[in-house]
């Protein structure tokens, strides 16, 4: 350009050179150069702009959702459980029929509000339920408003978490078309009248904005329009300089060159910052509704709509939880605005001003995060998403999580740790054997705490927990084992060929000469429990760990039949999941589903089963845990428990009581409970006194259902003399009644034989239904 | 007897060699997904004429209330509709949700294997069809359904000698009298 001056501009150029060319051919560098650099500048914040526009413009972490409540007639859910799961999902109670996310008592029944929600399946309605609970069950299910009975219903899931980037935004990104006029109109009104006008900074705007600020002694008005306010959320810092300002303009004109008004003002909606859950700031119109209200935008009132424009402004000083006079006070303000602009009518202005704020109630205190329980939902993520796509793209998971459960499990555990040492820890899974799902999950002591989670990650020996592993490979085997075979209880030495001897002992450090294989497991006999094992081989019992979930182990020596093996407390509910299931292995989940921000489906992890066993040996193996708990080291467990209530499990102590261990199970609820210390040295305490109150104590408040203990096909019930071992009657002496393979009962006894003996091995007592604990 | 087997086993190896090549969709197509009926209108099988091995048990063992079947028809009727417009997965995360409700139930089990044998997963068809005969207590019409989904199952997945036994086993139950 400056090689082909024009020829107005060539005169004037020439006569310049006549007088001072030096100081205008220096004036003209300088002002190139500018040029140059201005330019430059511009299309660095041009850029800077459409980068940011152009591709994603949030980082949206992931929602972490709980399992939705599933409600219907006969349902197990008593108070306890049900409070828990209101408090999770934040329905606040109400005195008269309330708006959706409300509760309240009507005589005995409940009426529950629930939230509209999308879910993998579908939507599920708001809609008010009316529900009566009786003995720990629902008992009626109805819908309040007609009367009518509901088979089945869904609360909205509980949101448990945030997969968070860096900073912790949040935000539930909308569209322009969703958006309520009203909304907008009041936004406008308040933040930018001229926002359709003007090219991106509005001098009248200042001006109007100054004079107003004057006329009432303080700032009521911004001169900032919409779009500069977006730019400075957008790409500024908020420091107050200058040459920030200058930017801020520059790039306002640029954005407002390059980008629709429309788009603008959506994107300003989904940025602004509106309010502060805890340490999760709340960004944009859609989740701040859902924030303040419970409610989506669309069913939001006008002065609702107007409390969301004052709190801009600022969003702590405004906040109509903690100042809500003030929030009121500002509201009005808006309303009046409004009304000053024409958008509403004087009339409707001071109607809306009369209204309450309308704010949902929110549980005070700490917030309530579960660390333990998201660290395993990423892990299990983990192989079909990228940790940068669960901070970034806004996605929903719907866990497996049973608030109640979750809530329960984590107050046992301070329950029974009261006054303990600060130094033991605690970690606790709990499963629904029969799916898979992962219910709860506590990582440490402090549930809070997002340190090191034991639950998954500490690996520790786990003692008598593998015992019913030997017991189950000795039971595949009908034709040499039953529950009722006598195994050798004497002084062992163990030779392991380079002079190393071991002498193990039991607990009691007595012995017992010969006892039966159901009460060895019962008692946790250590001494029978190993000859059993070597008798099977190791290979045949590591074979067994293997096939019920257990991990890989190639060290194998006798001590390994005491439990060596290291395992987390979720691997020792991979495998008595698979025993509580009937020898049905499935694969733990802690995933149902993964959908996008707007509820399209991505993934589904669906139910999946693998025969691991035979059904019978399980529920041999069953019943001696049952016994374990009935009459062997688990009976503590029914100081919590109603005497009939069935339910099956195992206590583990490992040397010098550095791990206290308890696995068990009901009918539908499965839970495994360490304690321990971080620098494995001892504690005071087994199995028996450390972990298992603390199952024993979940499992009373949650109130799952009892075990079953429903004999498979070709099982019968065998009247065994306990001395012998072998078959006799019901009414000889020193018998007791035991499941048995058909026809694979042993030895007649001598002293009272059964009826029909002498034709066989076969025969018996085929009433299995005859209990054996009654 | 030896006649039964050869026919069988002739008829096993033409669907598979039919079956081989085709999609899943186009395969054989296996027992229809029961319709489950509540506790109290579960009658025993009318097939079942000829004794027992095992006595009856003289009272059922109801797990669940019988109104929590309220929840489970519900399910297993949306269920239905997803699994007759070829939503297989919805149907199957209906089905799950049932089972949920009733995880001893042991109808639900099998249609759950039928959903996963339609979309073509055939060990988990034949595995949840194993479950349902575990719950199946003696209900023998379900039972050789569940063979003969096992048997479909085994063939395609190329384990004649499975598929043949379970055949028998469903034959059995199919009350050659």
């Amino acid at each position: 350009m400056a090689k082909r001056p024009s020829k107005r501009k060539a005169s004037p150029k020439r006569r310049a050179r006549r007088r001072g060319f030096p100081w205008l051919r220096l004036f003209l560098v300088v002002f190139v150069l500018l040029a140059l650099a201005g330019s430059a500048w511009a299309v660095w914040l041009d850029q800077t702009v459409q980068s940011q526009f152009e591709g994603k413009r949030w980082s949206v972490p992931a929602t972490v959702y709980a399992r939705p409540l599933e409600l219907y007639e006969g349902r197990r859910l008593n108070l306890d459980q049900l409070t828990e799961e209101l408090r999770a999902l934040e329905y606040s109670e109400t005195a008269s029929s309330g708006g959706s996310g409300t509760w309240r008592r009507e005589g005995g029944d409940f009426i529950l509000s629930t939230r509209a929600f999308q879910l993998w399946d579908g939507a599920e309605p708001a809609r008010r339920l009316r529900l009566s609970i009786s003995n720990g069950r629902v008992s009626q299910l109805r819908d309040a408003e007609t009367g009518e009975s509901i088979a089945i219903a869904r609360l909205d899931p509980a949101r448990i978490g945030n997969i968070y980037p860096g900073h912790r935004e949040d935000r539930l990104l909308v569209r322009l078309e969703d958006v309520p006029q009203p909304l907008i109109d009041a936004l406008l009104a308040v933040e930018d009248r001229d926002f359709y006008g003007h090219w991106g900074i509005s001098l009248t705007g200042i001006a109007r904005a100054a004079w107003a600020n004057v006329r009432a002694g303080r700032v009521v008005q911004g001169g900032s329009t919409l779009t500069q306010q977006l730019v400075k959320n957008f790409y500024l810092t908020s420091d107050r300089t200058f040459v920030r300002k200058i930017n801020e303009a520059v790039m306002a004109l640029l954005l407002e060159r390059r980008y629709s008004k429309d788009d603008i003002l959506e994107s300003y909606l989904n940025e602004v910052y509106l309010a502060q859950d805890r340490d999760r700031s709340i960004h944009g119109v859609g989740l701040a509704s859902q924030f303040l209200f419970g409610e989506p935008l669309q069913s939001l009132d006008l002065q609702q709509h107007a409390l969301m424009v004052a709190m801009i402004r600022g969003p702590s000083l405004y906040d109509p939880r903690r100042n809500p006079e003030r929030a009121q006070t500002r509201r009005n303000q808006v309303l009046r605005v409004m009304a000053s602009e024409g958008v509403i009518s004087e009339a409707v202005a001071a109607s809306a001003s009369e209204a309450p704020l309308g704010v949902r109630a929110r549980a005070a205190g700490p917030a309530r995060s579960y660390p333990g329980f998201l660290a395993l939902v990423q892990q299990d993520l983990r192989r079909d998403y990228r940790q940068e796509d669960l901070r970034t793209e806004g996605l929903r998971i719907f866990t497996t999580m049973a608030p109640g459960i979750q809530a329960a499990t984590e107050n046992a555990i301070s329950r029974q740790l009261e006054g303990r040492d600060d130094a033991l820890e605690a970690a606790a899974v709990m499963v629904d054997p029969e799916s898979g799902e992962v219910l709860a999950l506590v990582g440490g002591r402090n549930p809070r705490y997002a340190g090191f989670n034991r639950a998954v990650d500490a690996r520790r020996p786990i003692g008598s927990l593998i015992k019913p592993a030997v017991y189950l490979t000795a039971l595949q085997s009908p034709d040499r084992y039953g529950l009722g075979s006598l195994l050798d209880d004497s002084p062992l030495v163990i030779d392991d060929g380079r002079g190393q001897r071991w002498e193990p002992m039991n607990f009691d450090r007595r012995f017992r000469g010969s006892v039966p294989l159901v009460d060895s497991l019962a008692f946790s006999l250590n001494i029978p429990t190993i000859r059993l094992g070597m008798d099977l081989g190791l290979p045949a019992v590591q074979t067994t760990v293997e096939r019920l979930g257990g991990p890989v182990n190639r060290r194998l020596y006798p001590s390994s039949l005491l439990g060596t093996q290291e395992l987390s407390p979720l691997q020792v509910a991979q495998m008595y999941q698979t025993i509580a299931a009937g020898g049905f292995r499935n694969p733990l989940r802690s995933v149902r589903e993964v959908t996008e921000q707007d509820g399209t489906p991505l993934n589904r992890y669906p139910l999946s089963t693998d025969r691991a066993f035979d059904p019978l040996p399980v529920h041999l193996t069953t019943t001696a845990l049952v016994s374990a708990m009935r009459e062997g080291t688990g009976r503590g467990a029914y100081r919590f428990l109603p005497s009939d209530f069935l339910i099956a499990g195992k206590t583990g102590t490992t040397n010098d009581h550095r791990d206290s261990w308890f696995a068990g199970f009901g009918g539908d609820l499965l839970g495994v409970v360490w304690l321990g210390r971080d620098d494995n040295t001892a504690t005071d305490l087994t199995g028996a006194s450390g972990a298992l109150p603390i199952w024993a104590d979940a499992v009373s408040v949650i109130n799952p259902a009892p075990l079953q203990l429903r004999p498979p096909e070709g099982v019968e019930t065998l009247w065994i003399e306990t001395a012998t071992g072998r078959r006799a009657e019901e009414g000889c002496a020193g018998v007791r009644p035991l499941p048995y393979s058909r026809g694979h009962g042993p030895e007649p006894s001598r002293d009272c034989r059964p009826a029909g003996s002498d034709s066989g091995a076969d025969g018996g007592v085929a009433d299995w239904f005859r209990g054996l604990f009654q | 007897m030896t006649w039964r087997v050869i026919g069988s086993a002739l008829a096993g190896l033409l669907l598979m060699s039919a079956c081989a090549v085709v999609p899943p969709e186009r395969r054989p197509p296996p027992p229809e997904p029961e319709r489950p009926l509540p506790p109290s209108e579960r009658e025993p099988d009318p097939r079942v004429e000829e004794p027992e091995p095992e006595p009856e048990p003289e009272e059922p063992p109801p797990e669940e209330p019988s109104r929590a079947s309220a929840a489970v028809v519900a399910l297993q009727t949306e269920a239905d509709q997803a699994s007759a417009t070829g939503e297989h997965d919805r149907a199957a995360s209906l089905l799950e949700r049932a089972l949920r409700v009733e995880p001893h139930n042991p109808v639900l089990w099998h249609n759950l294997a039928v959903v996963r044998y339609r979309e073509g997963d055939l060990a988990q068809a034949e595995s949840m069809a194993m479950r349902s005969n575990r719950y199946a207590d003696g209900r023998r019409s379900l039972m050789q359904r569940n063979w003969e989904l096992i048997a479909v199952a085994r063939e395609l997945a190329g384990d004649d000698g499975g598929a043949e036994e379970a055949r028998q086993r469903a034959d059995r139950l199919g009350g050659q009298r």
